[in-house]
C-alpha cells in the first residue's frame, strides 16, 4: 500500500468510475448551509495531489529541507501555555523509532500484540502511579479533549444537573475547545477564583469542579482542600483536577492524595517535542471502580492464560468503546494516542522518580529565579500572594510587552506569551515559563531584554 | 430456553414475578443466551424515584455487546439487586434467580399486558 496522495490522473479515473462529474458531489449529504462555496471547496478537496512529474529522493530531500528552512528555530524558549520545552534522553526516540512499534497498528489480536500491549499497560501504571489514582486508560489525543471527555463522564454520572464550576484560570484554548464539543448540552460554565467554589454549589446545579492547577498563570492550588469543601458541602458533585504541565505530578501532591474523582491533562511535557503544538497527549486516571467503567477510550488489562500461568496482556472493557457502545458511548474515542504514550512510557523510565524529581526541581528553581529578578526591575510587577510552579505573570504596560517581544525575535528566543491575545482585560500581562533546558546565562539574558525594554 | 411458567414476561426479554403490586424483573434465559458472558450492570435510576414502564432501567454489557433493560410496569423503584455488581454472571447461570429491579406498581394495567409463558416461548420461537 503506498502512503502517497492521488495524481490528478488518479482523481479523473475514479471520477468517470463511479460517475461523479464534480468532486463536491461526493458530499452531497452535507447540508448546503455549511458547505464552503465551490471554488474554496475544489482547492481544497485536490491541494492533496501529487505533481505529475514526480522527484527523485536526493530531490524530494533537498525540497523538504528547503521547506523546513523556512521555519524560525529559537535558541530559547520562555514560554509554556500548555506546550513546554523539556530535555529528552535519546532512548526515546531510539526506542520508539523501532518498527515494531513506529508504524505497529491498533493490539486487537492479542495474540500477536503482547509487545504493545505491555508497553501499554505499563504506560496506565505509570500514570496511575503519578497520579496516585487507580486507573488510567491508554491515553487520549490531548489535555483539551480529554478535560472535555471528563466533563462528559461527570455528567453521566451527576444527573439532572448542568453547571460546571472551573477553579483557578483556565488555558483558554481548552475552554474554547470545551465550549465547542460540549455546545449541545447546554451546559453553563462558570470561572472562579478557587476561593469562590463553595459558594457556587448553594444552587445545587453543579455537576462537576474542575480545579486547574498548576492553573494557566501557573498558580498551584490547594486541591486537597477545594476538594474537602466542595465534598462537604454537596458530596455528589465530582471533582476534576486539568494538568497542563505533567512534569508538575514529580514534585506536587498527588491528585490521589488530594482526593479528587478524575484527573486530566497534557502529558507532552513526558518525552514528546512541542513539534507545532501538536500531537500531544492526553492523559485520564480515575479512583473509584465505577468509574473505571465509564473512562473512555482503550484500556489494557492484565490477565492469565487459560491453560497455564502465564500473564497476558489485552484491550479490555471494550463495550465502554463507541464501536460497540454506539450511541450511548461516552465519547468517540476508541483509540489511544499509542506513539506518543509510548515515549512517554520510556521516557518516565528513563528519568525514573529521581530524574523527573531533578527536572521538575530544575524548572522550578530557575523559574523563581527568572520571577525574582524580574520583580525587581522598574516597571514590571510580579503577582506574589500565590506559589507558583514553573510558570508565573508579570504585568507590564503593552507598550513594554511589545518591545519584550520584538526584543526576544531579535534574539531568536521565543519569549512570554502575551495573554492580551485572549482577553482585552489581561493586555500587558506576560506569561513566562522556564524549564530545566533554560541555563541560567539565557535567563540573565532575558532579565536583560526586559530591562532594557523597561527604560524604552 | 428455559421459560417459567409462573412468570410473565416481555417481548424485550424481561420477566416479572406479581406479588400484589410488587414487580420483581429480570432478564430471560434467552436473553442471557444471546447476550453471552455478562461482565457488568450499571446506569440504574436512583432507588425511590418514580419509573414508567419502557423506560431504560439497567444496561447490561457483555464481552461483545452492550444492552438496555427495560421496566415491565410503571411505578416506584423500590429495590436493585445489588450482589450484580459483585457477580454479574449470576445473570447467565441463573437468569430467574437473579433479580435486577423490584417496582412497586402504580398502574395495574401495565400487569395485564405482560405476556404468558406461551405467548413469550411462541415469540422467541419466530
Amino acid at each position: 500500500m503506498d502512503y502517497i496522495p492521488h495524481t490528478a490522473e488518479d482523481i479523473d479515473y475514479m471520477m468517470q468510475e463511479t460517475g461523479v462529474h464534480i468532486l463536491l458531489d461526493l458530499f452531497d449529504t452535507v447540508p448546503p448551509e455549511i458547505l464552503i462555496d465551490d471554488a474554496a471547496a475544489a482547492t481544497i478537496l485536490t491541494s492533496g495531489t501529487l505533481p505529475a512529474q514526480g522527484m527523485t529522493e536526493p530531490e524530494l530531500r533537498s525540497h523538504l529541507a528547503r521547506l523546513a528552512g523556512k521555519n524560525k528555530v529559537y535558541r530559547s524558549i520562555f514560554r509554556g501555555a500548555g506546550s513546554y520545552w523539556h530535555y529528552i534522553p535519546a532512548v526515546v526516540d531510539y526506542l520508539a523509532s523501532r518498527g515494531e512499534f513506529w508504524t505497529s497498528y491498533t493490539p486487537y489480536q492479542a495474540e500477536r500484540s503482547q509487545g504493545y500491549l505491555q508497553a501499554i499497560f505499563e504506560y496506565q501504571s505509570l500514570i496511575a502511579g503519578l497520579t496516585g489514582m487507580k486507573f488510567s486508560n491508554a491515553s487520549l489525543h490531548d489535555g483539551a479533549t480529554a478535560l472535555v471527555d471528563a466533563i462528559v463522564m461527570a455528567q453521566s454520572q451527576v444527573r439532572n444537573r448542568s453547571t460546571v464550576v472551573f477553579a483557578g484560570v483556565v488555558n483558554p484554548m481548552y475552554m474554547t475547545a470545551v465550549a465547542t464539543a460540549l455546545r449541545p448540552r447546554d451546559l453553563a460554565f462558570k470561572q472562579v477564583e478557587a476561593s469562590d467554589v463553595e459558594a457556587q454549589l448553594d444552587g445545587g446545579d453543579v455537576l462537576a469542579v474542575v480545579v486547574c492547577s498548576p492553573d494557566f498563570f501557573g498558580i498551584v492550588h490547594d486541591v486537597a482542600a477545594i476538594v474537602q469543601a466542595v465534598k462537604n458541602k454537596d458530596p455528589n458533585v465530582l471533582v476534576i483536577q486539568c494538568i497542563t504541565e505533567a512534569l508538575s505530578l514529580a514534585l506536587l501532591k498527588s491528585p490521589g492524595a488530594a482526593g479528587v474523582d478524575i484527573v486530566v491533562g497534557e502529558a507532552q511535557s513526558f518525552g514528546i517535542p512541542m513539534f507545532f503544538g501538536g500531537p500531544a497527549l492526553g492523559f485520564m486516571a480515575v479512583a473509584d471502580p465505577k468509574l473505571l467503567h465509564k473512562l473512555p477510550g482503550r484500556i489494557v488489562g492484565a490477565t492469565k492464560e487459560l491453560h497455564g500461568d502465564r500473564i497476558g496482556f489485552t484491550l479490555t472493557l471494550t463495550a465502554r468503546e463507541q464501536h460497540i457502545r454506539r450511541e450511548k458511548a461516552l465519547s468517540n474515542i476508541c483509540s489511544n494516542e499509542a506513539l506518543n504514550m509510548l515515549r512517554a512510557a520510556i521516557h518516565i523510565v528513563a528519568l525514573g522518580a529521581t530524574g523527573l524529581k531533578q527536572a521538575a526541581t530544575l524548572s522550578v528553581r530557575r523559574a523563581h529565579y527568572l520571577k525574582q529578578r524580574l520583580a525587581t526591575i522598574g516597571g514590571f510587577s510580579v503577582a506574589s500572594d500565590n506559589p507558583t510552579f514553573n510558570e508565573f505573570v508579570v504585568t507590564t504596560t503593552p507598550a513594554t510587552a511589545r518591545l519584550v517581544q520584538q526584543a526576544c525575535e531579535e534574539h531568536d528566543v521565543l519569549g512570554p506569551l502575551d495573554l492580551g491575545i485572549f482577553n482585552p482585560g489581561w493586555a500587558g500581562m506576560l506569561l513566562f515559563c522556564v524549564t530545566e533546558m533554560n541555563t541560567m546565562a539565557s535567563i540573565d539574558g532575558i532579565v536583560a531584554i526586559c530591562s532594557e525594554a523597561a527604560q524604552a | 430456553m428455559s421459560v417459567p411458567d409462573q412468570l410473565k414476561y416481555t417481548k424485550t426479554h424481561e420477566w416479572a414475578n406479581v406479588e400484589d403490586d410488587l414487580v420483581t424483573m429480570g432478564i430471560t434465559d434467552h436473553a442471557q443466551h444471546e447476550l453471552t458472558d455478562i461482565v457488568y450492570i450499571d446506569d440504574f435510576p436512583d432507588v425511590g424515584s418514580e419509573v414508567t414502564k419502557g423506560q431504560v432501567i439497567a444496561v447490561v454489557e457483555s464481552v461483545k455487546a452492550v444492552s438496555d433493560v427495560y421496566a415491565v410496569v410503571s411505578g416506584t423503584l423500590e429495590a436493585i439487586n445489588e450482589d450484580l455488581s459483585t457477580a454479574p454472571e449470576s445473570l447467565n447461570s441463573a437468569p430467574y434467580d437473579a433479580w435486577i429491579a423490584k417496582i412497586r406498581c402504580t398502574h395495574p394495567d401495565d400487569i395485564d399486558s405482560l405476556l404468558s409463558a406461551e405467548d413469550y416461548s411462541a415469540s422467541i420461537a419466530e
